[in-house]
């Protein structure tokens, strides 16, 4: 593959379902990777367009590019492109352990791993971290056995690269029915600007073959530069959200605010203190859990960010009382998974949360 | 996890990023010395701040959450010694393109009455390699260790301070 094509599909899947005017797309590239010329792009993209790989719609005066993602050709080229991202990144010597250790443990006999990506890959090995998003095969067996033992797998496995390598290791688990939802969930949620600065380092086709479904049925794939930052979420965020969500306080005067994860919101909500808030989380993720108009909270999603923000102690008080007035099966693979981390729970008021959850319908 | 020049720099350019405001850094200990380069690599990172600039900090490696430690002295006091007021006018500029962070590295001479206190063996490497290529004099040292408030027995400080002289000037 061409540097010019590189750089062009490189730029294109950062801002899946945007649209750019050639001038707009040669800016981008030049932000992105230092250089752009248009002549180059520009020709470039009558050579994509040709092989139908990228469409060129008219629009006034001005033709708008956009990626032509129900063309196999297409989709084949973003994999040539995310496995070309991951040789330049092997290149690297600061990279080169972590991506053999990667493929040393995670090569055969983890059938049920469609895709493995490394999460702004320069940014956290300067802090001595390495973040990566697995996505898991959709597994039409009710009990979802295999896709379980996956996740215990990888839990255990990563802890020995952690240990390997003697670096701090992240990791969200998801999926693909979940990785589906929350990716084109136009709530901002912490997926999308994982997405945004993400290398595919194995399962290149698979990842892009699950994008291109999720777009090609109309839905639309938000991504974001900006991370996530959930200790900086706004009060009024908080609690307009948390009102989305199921709970409302008397009195609460709240406008309305951009639509953010329930996952999110109960991570923030953790970490501000909030003990009235606190208590209302298992209001919120039963009636998550029981409710068909929205997306059910993803728990792979609850464990990761509550993980990378130190919440889990909380978490676990709270869905073990949870657990004991509303049982599910969400919540107790949930517990299962925060027992195999050997979290010690913090015992969370199980009166205060069962009057929650009487007063607000949630049992 | 030995940090060597590079990484060092390369991890405070993501601190400098997310700062939104100013603040001195004061490299200390082994980090002072990687930076210096009187070593290799460190193996802690060490960091000294002002009082007003610690909480700055502090709230910067939070946000981060590096996966290494970071330990952050604050007015002065590192490790177990108080170094004498004008540490930091003597500390020694490190050239880099921050926008947020003006970065020093310990004075040789200090490293050395900070590395006094505990003075274990690699301690006691460090301070050879900060007098040799720092062509330090044994005035300057006794004159400094005697400047340095120490908070646990006095009386180990001084030993120990005496133990270097002896061993590194015949």
């Amino acid at each position: 593959m061409d540097e010019t094509t590189f750089r062009i599909l490189g730029t294109l899947s950062r801002e899946l379902g945007k649209s750019f005017s050639i001038n707009e797309l040669t800016n981008k590239i030049s932000t992105l990777y230092g250089t752009a010329y248009y002549k180059n792009i520009y020709d470039k993209i009558a050579e994509l367009k040709n092989q139908k790989i990228i469409s060129l719609i008219k629009t006034g005066k001005s033709k708008i590019i956009e990626l032509n993602l129900d063309n196999d050709l297409c989709i084949y080229s973003l994999a040539e492109m995310e496995l070309l991202q991951a040789k330049k990144l092997l290149e690297k010597q600061e990279f080169g352990n972590l991506i053999n250790e990667i493929n040393i443990y995670f090569r055969k006999g983890h059938s049920a791993i469609d895709s493995i990506s490394l999460i702004s890959a320069g940014k956290n090995i300067k802090l001595n971290k390495a973040e990566f998003l697995f996505v898991l095969t959709e597994n039409k067996d009710e009990e979802n056995i295999m896709v379980k033992s996956e996740i215990n797998s990888i839990y255990s496995l990563m802890e020995v690269i952690s240990k390997n390598l003697n670096v701090k290791t992240e990791f969200l688990i998801l999926e693909e029915k979940e990785f589906t939802e929350i990716a084109s969930s136009d709530e901002e949620n912490h997926l999308n600007s994982m997405l945004y600065d993400k290398i595919v380092i194995r399962g290149q086709l698979e990842f892009w073959t699950i994008i291109a479904e999720i777009l090609n049925k109309g839905h639309r794939i938000k991504l974001s530069k900006k991370e996530t930052d959930i200790n900086k979420l706004d009060k009024k965020e908080i609690l307009f959200n948390l009102q989305r969500f199921g709970y409302t306080e008397i009195g609460a005067n709240t406008k309305e605010t951009e639509k953010i994860s329930i996952e999110n919101i109960v991570t923030a909500t953790l970490i501000n203190k909030n003990v009235r808030h606190i208590e209302a989380i298992p209001v919120l993720l039963a009636k998550s859990l029981s409710q068909k108009k929205q997306r059910k909270v993803s728990y792979n999603l609850l464990i990761y960010l509550c993980q990378k923000y130190a919440q889990l102690e909380k978490l676990m008080g709270l869905l073990e009382e949870l657990q004991k007035i509303l049982p599910t099966k969400e919540t107790e693979y949930a517990l299962k998974v925060l027992q195999t981390l050997k979290i010690k729970p913090k015992k969370a008021d199980e009166k205060a949360i069962m009057e929650k959850m009487r007063l607000y319908n949630a049992v | 996890m030995p940090f060597e020049n590079k990484r060092l720099l390369d991890f405070l350019e993501e601190i400098d990023k997310i700062l939104s405001q100013k603040i001195i850094i004061t490299a200390v200990g082994g980090t002072a010395m990687t930076l210096l380069n009187l070593k290799t690599s460190t193996i802690d990172i060490d960091f000294e701040v002002s009082d007003a600039d610690e909480k700055i900090l502090k709230k910067a490696l939070d946000e981060l959450k590096p996966g290494f430690r970071v330990d952050v002295f604050s007015d002065g006091m590192i490790f177990s010694q108080l170094l004498p007021k004008d540490f930091r006018k003597k500390a020694i500029t490190i050239k880099a393109k921050f926008k947020n962070i003006e970065l020093l590295a310990l004075h040789p001479i200090d490293i050395v009455a900070s590395k006094i206190g505990r003075l274990n063996a690699r301690d006691e490497q460090d301070i050879q390699s900060c007098i040799e290529k720092f062509k330090l004099k044994k005035t300057q040292i006794q004159k400094r260790a005697r400047q340095v408030q120490y908070v646990g027995y006095e009386q180990v400080y001084k030993s120990n301070a005496k133990r270097v002289l002896k061993k590194f000037f015949k």
